[in-house]
């Protein structure tokens, strides 16, 4: 009785034995052949995507770029104005790269879907203390390119309006044009300098035509007292909040306060509804805020924050999430709050 | 049979048998992994004994600072060394100095991204009026050394001025281990030009900076490294803690005659500058940054690599307990 018991079951565990060796083998074949690929992979480090290539002018391929990405970047030769030579070789970062060109400045650039930098410099044919550097950052998309022209936005600028988002310093213009964002830096502080620049720009823009930018959120910002200057994307983490992106900003000016109004527009108006329900636990978890009352019986709940002497106020309305952050003044936040609301409610129904 | 299994289970020599196998398995791989382990990198090399950078600083000088107010660089370098005894305080007969100055990027000086040229000049002539041997400068950039050298003025700078200028080339990196720290750790390092050298002096601008806060006198020294250094960005400032736990320098320039507020630490505009008119000298780079932070509207508590590099030990972030000289 226990000799049969016994064959019977070594039977079975022979058969199951079997199956285990087969999967055992085979998951150590396929170790193998791994193990074999990455033994010869090893050997073929190319060292170039390790670090910043230099395009030569005429070469027909740019390791690091797509190829119609390595025509943008040889076009931009002959593009300088008259009197101008190529100081410098065309180099192209990537995103493994960017900071051997720009250090600590990378992360934003690359935190906002940063493809590829190409740059080069020019100098004047007769003073060699006059030269430039154009800088050409591939953003991926517009509104990539926007928020980190909108983030590094100088106070105080002359604003140009040879495109859309376009400024200069006194040594600098920089500009929007599409999915690239482009500055254009000079080693002198001279306004014929500038003038040079812009028209290097205006010719980047006749070369590359069709970088228009729209960004519709801004519509919703009502014009009065809005500094146009300070309009910003925040692609992500706005306001620390992991959840919040895509918030368009402006600052406005109101009897001696600067308030900073947002909008973000969602997919749906459920999804407007449910981040401003996420914002709102938000800010009472981790910020501890005290919920006040609004002053003005205006805005369909509308949610008002008192974060330690600043003002939190936001709505929502259909699927535009829009508001105040960080309001100075509680009453004068509220005003602004409420032209919004009324803007928004024009465009939105 | 039922030696194997019996009554299904396993028997004693079997569960043996495959113990043993599984350790050798275990084992085996572990061994090949460590055979094929590469601890420098695809492009690294292990020459030579680790080293480290011997300690420049001067106890018997005691711990000083001079804060000059003023907008030329020269004049306001001057007079903090007057105040602080003179340059001959600190570079005696016959010493060699080196200068590490920032070069990081191929920009004009106007921009004050890097270390200014007149302020380099300056400096080299002061060792040399106190008897210098010879002044070399380096620096290892961000960008193209050669470009970053002849843009920023700081070639023409030293040539002028008779010191010697040291570009960074692989034979120049040997490795060093931060000693205490857990970031630099067998690290290419910018070696050879310390070399032969009696006396270290940092010359720096005043930044912000993006990620850290901001780049003074400690962040300085980053300029130092080699090879992939820009991970060392995940934890600034327990970086730039060890960096000044690596370099105890005779002295530190902290030039904050304009101070880059905004888009540091490249910046790209004269609309990042504030003139801020103020030349810091202090034999305590913890102390130099401490003050410094001022100039860029920050307080220590704002840049915590300050903090953790008292708390290392590389100086002191109260830098009033030096009795700093004001001018």
């Amino acid at each position: 009785m226990d000799t049969e018991k016994v064959s019977t079951l070594t039977g079975s565990k022979g058969g199951s034995d079997r199956l285990e060796s087969v999967i055992s083998g085979s998951i150590l074949f396929f170790l193998v052949i791994i193990g074999i690929l990455i033994f010869f992979q090893q050997f073929r480090y190319d060292e170039d995507k390790f670090s910043a290539s230099v395009i030569q002018p005429g070469s027909a391929i740019d390791t690091t770029a797509s190829s119609s990405e390595a025509k943008v970047s040889l076009k931009i030769l002959g593009l300088e104005p008259e009197n101008y030579i190529s100081m410098s070789d065309l180099e192209s970062f990537d995103q493994y790269t960017l900071s051997d060109k720009i250090n600590g400045k990378a992360d934003g650039y690359l935190a906002s879907g940063f493809v590829q930098l190409v740059c080069t410099r020019f100098v004047h044919s007769s003073n060699q203390e006059n030269w430039f550097e154009f800088f050409l950052y591939n953003m991926g998309f517009p509104r990539n390119s926007f928020s980190v022209y909108s983030k590094q936005k100088r106070e105080g600028v002359t604003e140009q309006d040879f495109t859309k988002f376009a400024y200069s310093t006194e040594n600098a213009v920089f500009f929007v044009h599409g999915k690239y964002y482009i500055e254009i830096v000079a080693a002198v502080e001279d306004e014929a300098v500038i003038q040079d620049m812009i028209l290097m720009a205006k010719n980047f823009m006749d070369k590359f035509p069709g970088g228009t930018v729209e960004l519709p959120e801004l519509e919703y910002l009502p014009a009065d007292n809005l500094d146009r200057e300070s309009l910003s994307l925040i692609l992500n983490n706005g306001f620390g909040f992991k959840d919040f992106d895509n918030i368009f900003t402006g600052t406005y000016r109101l009897e001696g306060h600067r308030i900073l109004a947002f909008v973000s527009l969602r997919e749906t108006a459920e999804e407007a509804e449910s981040l401003a329900i996420a914002y709102d636990r938000f800010l009472s978890e981790f910020i501890g805020q005290e919920r006040l009352e609004p002053e003005r019986d205006q805005i369909p709940g509308v949610k008002i924050a008192d974060l330690f002497g600043e003002y939190e106020i936001f709505f929502v309305k259909g699927n535009v999430l829009a508001g105040i952050h960080a309001a100075s003044d509680k009453a004068i936040g509220e005003e602004i709050a409420f032209q919004l609301y009324t803007r928004i409610s024009e465009l939105v129904k | 049979m039922n030696t194997v299994i019996k009554h299904g289970k396993i028997s004693r020599r079997r569960f043996i048998n495959r113990l043993i196998k599984a350790g050798l398995s275990i084992a085996g791989a572990g061994a090949l992994g460590y055979f094929f382990y590469d601890p420098v990198g695809p492009s690294g090399s292990l020459e030579g004994e680790l080293v480290s950078i011997p300690d420049f600083s001067m106890p018997r000088a005691g711990k000083k600072m001079a804060v000059v107010r003023g907008s030329v660089r020269k004049e306001t370098l001057n007079r903090a060394f007057k105040a602080l005894g003179g340059m001959e305080s600190f570079v005696k007969k016959g010493d060699r100095v080196l200068l590490k100055v920032n070069a990081a990027f191929a920009s004009p000086p106007m921009l004050s991204a890097t270390s200014h040229p007149e302020l380099i000049t300056a400096c080299i002539d002061l060792c040399y009026r106190a008897g210098a041997e010879m002044v070399r400068v380096t620096d290892n950039p961000i960008n193209d050394p050669a470009a970053c050298f002849r843009l920023t003025g700081i070639e023409a700078a030293v040539k002028s001025a008779g010191g010697e200028l040291v570009f960074p080339r692989d034979s120049l990196f040997r490795r060093t281990t931060v000693k205490g720290g857990s970031l630099i750790t067998n690290w290419p390092l910018l070696f050879s030009p310390l070399e032969g050298i009696t006396k270290l002096i940092g010359i720096s601008p005043v930044k912000g900076h993006q990620r850290s806060g901001a780049s003074m006198a400690m962040k300085n020294w980053y300029g130092l490294l080699g090879g992939q250094r820009n991970i060392f960005h995940q934890d600034i400032h327990n970086a730039i803690k060890e960096l000044s736990m690596m370099v105890r320098p005779t002295l530190v320039i902290l030039d904050g005659t304009t101070s880059m507020m905004t888009n540091g630490p490249t910046g790209g505009s004269l609309s990042d500058l504030k003139n801020t008119d103020t030349m810091i000298v202090s034999t305590d780079q913890v102390a130099a940054d401490a003050f410094g932070c001022s100039l860029l509207d920050k307080e220590v508590r704002d840049l915590p690599f300050i903090s953790k590099a008292a708390e290392a030990g590389s100086g002191t972030a109260e830098y009033e307990s030096l009795k700093p000289i004001f001018i």
